[in-house]
């Protein structure tokens, strides 16, 4: 499904990350772990296709096709989701509006009926049960006061509604209280099927408990440093980051 | 400098006549005279500096009070259907009674039109001018000079008129450099309650002028909330103000849109002469194509306890340009003075402008005021974040654009209004956001 | 209420301590400007003949102009045949070769003013130019500067040791027909100070000019020019102050920077000119024109702190040029009595990248009235310029008034420009939660105003700072003890 050989992207004029390849299957649940500032956002970003993070080299693809010179609502439509370690609060722009605006375009390309008001609203009120958030919240601005909890809680609910074929979820678990965690990895789990992927960016083993891997990945200074199953999480969770980086320097030296 | 507008205006002004209220003749003629010592503003002017008016002095005018060249069904399709009330409909300067509606009035209202409506009450002619700066710009002797066309609305004593009353002026478009120059009077007495919309529309894409000057008068513990809805065509040069002055513990709301015209002035200024007097000042902009839009408000607290609100924001597309001068005085006496100030601009083309100004002369310690300005353009992280929702590009913008506009529209309580500016915003105005 | 007006009106009033007069001789032309008193100041001065036909070209341009009459200031119309253009204490000789030939009484009187100058008891660091009336006395420090590379002198000496750097930079900043003010001080400039700093310098201490207007009746017409060359830094201190007198004198100084390409000049300002009595008698009017140029990538920042003059009038300015240039502007003026000050900053971004950032302090007391006015201007062609503006305005007293004039225009849809401002007086609850902590009424007025204007300071060098605080204290100081 997904596809990243050897990627090289600058934030700004600063290398970040200095060749990434990684391969996501359909039905696949990958954990990118590492520590803070290797590059796991600026991954997601890229994919997501943001302006200011610059490939300088290799290439993505998405389902076989060039993931590189699509915009970012291009990709959304071809079924790439984010949920942004730090969403955006928009003023102005209610949470109902901006998702039936999100909704319809996506129905818009895969030639579906757009939905109508009634449609909508019945649908995205049943997803709000589903990630227990009150109605209220819906009507206001997309992020605007929410609570950092609230914030992730908005971000499952978008996935639940865009229904995206790769969901990648940035931190959505950092911060939260146990609930919001259940809520959060039952978004991931409900969407789980044989055509879909999700990428898990995370600091911790929590989330992978409810959440199971198929892969994880250790990020680290721009690189994939270590790939392994969901015991090298574990393996993780129990040493830190700094005996890879010593192991591998032991092999180098060999 | 040669102005053929203002050599045609001082030049028509004898062959005026529009009704012959007790001393209206005499106004007319002194501010004539006035005029022609003055003349126009002109960029030297401190309050002008960003305003040129070339191309308005360029333009042959002609004022003129009559017009039977559009048909009702036209004029009734440009009203709100959502709104009902009193209404005076003025088209080309001149008052069409059929469309208007002032009958079944509560006590103690009074609507008509000016020139009758004053000379039939000496006191309404005495507060005639009363608002007006003593030494105003240019504009407001040569509406003196035209005096006699436009609407009067009195209010009288703790009569609450809870019906918005209208007043549309509509340009047919149809007269090259037609000119109109009416005035307006307000009147609300002790504790009586009104609402006002002013609309103007244009309709033809002949030249036009508007010169209009609105004076109210809010007694004490008296509330007005006045709408100033501009949606005129690019043809359309709109000088205007708002003149009020509030007595005691009197409430002002006011809400000006500008959705059209070419070149358009507008001063609004308040004079808080009570005490305990409050207002609240909301204004937004839309410009697009060659507009150049530019509003100056002046809040003169006089008194102590007084409060003031402003919220001016504008958008300004193509080689638009707007203008934000804002200026707060606090006299000596008014302690307790809370006055707040705020504009903020979006600029969405390279070729757009927007010069902002905003001013606080405070002369009392016992205060709290502050301003704020800013000019940026759409917040990039929020139009990533709605791309990756798969919200194209232009759509992005867009809905970013309303949004900033709507923290302006929901000060609005009437519904119909609200619905027809965000409407107006939504496709007209902004079609063409890139 | 907490703090009557009066009471404040007594916390804030407080004697000028640098009041005295200097009983020396001078050399002083009889009042009155025309071509032979600008002859007069160049030949005193032996100056090029280039130089004397610009001072005579901005004297005709200067007959040209009118008065300014836009900032919110009041003062009686000022007749300029009636100040002397140059005064210069007699025993100055036409160039001084040490310390030892400048007459004991000037040193005692800088000695009073708290700036001693011989070098041994000087602070480290810091070389001093002291101009007094229309000359320079003395520059400190000269040797240490040499061996640098940096030219630090007087602009008489520089206008003959370095004609051909001065005819480059002066005017280039500052055009003689700029202003009023600017076009007479073109005319009839006196003295000032002229520094250089070498490509890649780091000039290896603070440099300082201390004014002093002594004699009366006459104006004092300095000229100042930095000149940054590529990649260098320099740090420049200016201090003033002037006699008690009862009637008015006037200061016109006109000050040009240049920061060439990736250069930072940093220039400090602590203005104590003589503010008039209680009842407005006397004082400085002080009409200052101030602007820098920003090359590529170079940095000019201005910082003042304005307590004295009677009128102040005064735009420390940058042009932002050069694309990446940075324009910052730190201000506190105190105003009292009946003091006027009418200051701010224009920051212009002309190159793309460019930022600025305006920090305005504003306190007004007694019946004084103190105005902000800047402009913040963005070309069409500027990409992506940044600008933050602040300015509070603190008010001590019912009497007195604080004004907020900014100009803002943006030609360019990628610039981000804000601008913030505020009115308040000291609160009532923050001095009583300080009384109640045990604080005196004056120190707990005191440390509010140190701290509204705690920004600002600490953009000074320490040592200014220090007096900076001090001045505001003394300014504070009165009612009790
Ligand atoms: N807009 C930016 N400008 C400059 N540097 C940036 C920018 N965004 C990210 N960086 C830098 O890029 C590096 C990688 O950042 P990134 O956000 O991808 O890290 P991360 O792995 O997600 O870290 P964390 O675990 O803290 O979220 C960091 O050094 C960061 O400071
Ligand atoms: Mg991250």
């Amino acid at each position: 499904m997904l596809s990243i050989k050897n990627l090289y992207a600058n934030v700004g004029d600063k290398p970040i990350l200095k060749g990434i390849t990684l391969q996501v299957k359909a039905g696949e649940v990958h954990a990118i772990m590492g520590p803070n500032g290797s590059g796991k956002s600026t991954l997601a970003n890229v994919l997501a296709g943001r302006d200011d993070y610059r490939v300088t080299a290799g290439e993505i693809t998405f389902n076989g096709k060039d993931l590189l010179p699509l915009a970012p609502e291009v990709r959304a439509c071809e079924g790439i989701f984010l949920a942004f370690q730090y969403p955006v609060e928009i003023p102005g722009v209610s949470n109902v509006n901006m998702l039936k605006a999100s909704v319809n375009a996506i129905r818009r390309y895969r030639g579906d009926k757009e939905l109508d008001a009634i449609d909508f609203l019945a649908l995205i009120k049943d997803k709000a049960r589903t990630v227990e958030m009150k109605q209220e919240f819906l009507y206001r601005s997309v992020n605007e006061g929410f609570s950092g909890g609230e914030k992730k809680r908005n971000e499952i609910l978008q996935m639940a509604m865009l229904e995206p074929r790769l969901g990648i979820l940035d931190e959505t678990d950092s911060g939260l209280d146990i609930d919001a965690l259940r809520v959060v990895a039952g978004g991931v789990n409900a969407l789980r099927n044989p055509d879909r992927a999700f990428v898990l960016v995370t600091h911790y083993q929590r989330l992978l408990d409810y959440i199971q891997p198929d892969f994880v990945h250790v990020l680290a200074d721009g690189r994939i440093i270590r790939s392994g199953d969901k015991s090298l999480a574990l393996e993780l969770e129990d040493k830190g980051y700094g005996w890879i980086e010593q192991e591998r320097s032991v092999e180098a030296r060999i | 400098m040669s102005s053929p507008a203002l050599d045609s205006l001082l030049a028509a002004q004898p062959n005026w006549i529009a009704g012959d209220g007790s001393d209206l003749a005499a106004r007319r003629s002194a501010g004539l005279e006035q005029l022609r010592l003055q003349g126009l503003p002109t960029l030297r002017d401190e309050d002008w500096r960003y305003t040129s008016l070339k191309i308005l002095e360029k333009q042959r005018l002609q004022p003129i009070h009559q017009s039977d060249v559009v048909s009702n069904e036209t004029l009734e399709s440009t009203f709100l259907s959502d709104l009902s009330g009193p209404r005076l409909v003025f088209v080309d300067g001149c008052l069409v009674p059929e469309l208007s509606a002032t009958q079944n009035l509560p006590d103690g209202v009074r609507i008509g039109e000016l020139t009758d409506t004053v000379t039939a009450d000496v006191s309404l002619c005495a507060a005639l001018g009363s608002c007006l700066p003593a030494q105003g710009h240019g504009f407001i002797p040569l509406n003196e000079a035209y005096l006699g066309k436009g609407a009067c609305i009195h209010i009288g004593r703790n009569v609450h008129l809870e019906q918005p009353v209208q007043l549309y002026y509509i340009n047919s478009g149809t007269v090259a450099g037609a000119a109109v120059l009416p005035r307006n009077l307000l009147v609300l007495e002790e504790g009586a309650e009104a609402v006002v919309l002013e609309r103007y529309i244009g309709l033809g894409d002949a030249v036009s002028f508007t010169d209009v000057q609105t004076e109210v008068c809010l007694g004490a513990n008296a509330g007005l909330q006045h709408y100033l809805l501009q949606e005129e065509t690019q043809a359309a040069f709109h000088i205007g103000g708002l003149y009020v002055r509030q007595y005691q513990d009197s409430r002002l709301v006011s809400h000006v849109i500008h959705l059209g015209g070419r070149l358009v002035r507008r001063d609004l200024d308040v004079r808080l002469c009570g005490t305990g007097a409050t207002c609240e000042l909301n204004g937004l902009y839309v410009g697009t194509g060659r507009q150049h839009i530019d509003n100056h408000t002046v809040v003169h607290h006089e008194q102590p306890q007084g409060t003031s609100k402003q919220l001016y924001k504008g958008m300004l597309d193509d080689r638009s340009r707007a203008v934000f001068h804002g200026r707060v005085v606090v006299s000596e006496g008014a302690s307790k003075t809370d006055a707040q100030q705020n504009n903020r601009n979006l600029l969405l083309s390279k070729f757009a402008e927007v010069d902002s100004k905003p001013q606080l002369e405070i002369y009392n310690d016992d205060v709290k005021c502050s301003h704020g300005a800013a000019v940026g353009q759409l917040d990039t992280d929020a139009l990533f974040y709605l791309r990756s929702r798969a919200i194209d590009k232009a759509l992005a913008r867009r809905i970013l654009t309303v949004a900033f506009a709507r923290e302006v529209v929901e000060k609005i309580p009437l519904p119909a209004l609200r619905k027809h500016i965000t409407e107006q915003l939504e496709s007209s105005l902004l079609r063409g956001l890139h | 209420m907490g703090t009557s007006a009066e009471e404040i009106n007594g916390l804030v009033g407080r004697e000028y301590k640098e009041g005295f007069v200097t009983d020396i001789a001078s050399d002083t032309l009889p009042p009155g400007l025309d071509e032979t008193v600008i002859e007069t100041i160049s030949a005193h001065k032996q100056e090029p003949q280039w130089m004397l036909d610009r001072r005579l070209e901005a004297y005709h341009n200067w007959q040209q102009m009118t008065l300014p009459e836009w900032a919110h200031v009041d003062y009686k119309p000022i007749d300029f045949q009636e100040i002397s253009y140059f005064s210069a204490p007699k025993s100055s000789k036409d160039k001084l070769q040490s310390l030892d030939e400048v007459d004991p009484k000037l040193l005692e009187t800088y000695k009073k003013l708290g700036i001693p100058l011989e070098e041994q008891k000087m602070l480290a660091g810091v070389a001093v130019d002291a101009v007094f009336d229309s000359v320079s006395v003395a520059t400190t420090f000269k040797q240490t500067l040499f061996d640098a590379g940096v030219i630090f002198c007087p602009m008489s000496e520089a206008l003959r040791e370095h004609p051909e750097l001065v005819q480059r930079y002066l005017g280039s900043v500052v055009p003689s027909g700029d202003n009023f003010y600017a076009a007479l001080n073109s005319a009839v400039f006196s003295d000032g100070s002229f520094v250089y700093v070498p490509k890649g310098v780091r000039c290896p201490m603070e440099l300082s000019t201390y004014f002093r207007i002594n004699a009366s009746n006459t104006g004092q017409f300095e000229r100042t020019l930095i000149v940054a060359d590529e990649g260098s830094y320099v740090s420049y201190l200016e201090g003033c102050s002037a006699p008690q007198r009862d009637e008015n004198q006037l200061h016109a100084a006109v000050v040009e920077l240049v920061a060439l390409k990736g250069a930072e000049i940093k220039y400090s300002t602590v203005q104590n000119w003589y503010p008039g009595d209680e009842e407005g008698r006397g004082g400085i009017y002080n009409f200052v024109t101030k602007r820098g140029i920003c090359h590529e990538a170079a940095k000019i920042s201005w910082t003042q702190v304005e307590t004295g003059s009677a009128i102040t009038w005064k735009y420390p300015s940058v042009v932002l040029q050069g694309d990446r240039s940075v324009g910052e502007f730190y201000s506190v003026a105190l105003t009292n009595n009946l003091q006027q000050a009418d200051t701010g900053t224009k920051m212009i971004h002309i190159g793309s990248n460019t930022r600025s950032t305006i920090i305005s302090k504003g306190i007004s007391a007694g019946r004084a009235q103190n105005t902000y006015r800047g402009q913040v201007k963005v070309l069409a062609k500027a990409q992506n310029t940044r600008n933050y503006s602040q300015c509070d305005s603190l008010l001590l007293g019912d009497r007195c008034g604080a004004h907020t004039f900014p100009y803002i225009e943006v030609q360019n849809p990628t610039a981000q420009v804000e601008h913030e401002a505020t009115t308040s007086r000291i609160g009532e609850d923050q001095l009583f939660y300080l009384r109640q902590r045990g604080l005196a009424e004056e120190d707990a007025v005191s440390l509010i105003v140190n701290g509204f204007c705690k920004e600002v300071f600490k953009e000074l060098p320490m040592e200014f700072a220090v007096e900076a605080q001090a001045l505001l204290g003394i300014s504070l100081e009165g009612a009790v003890g």
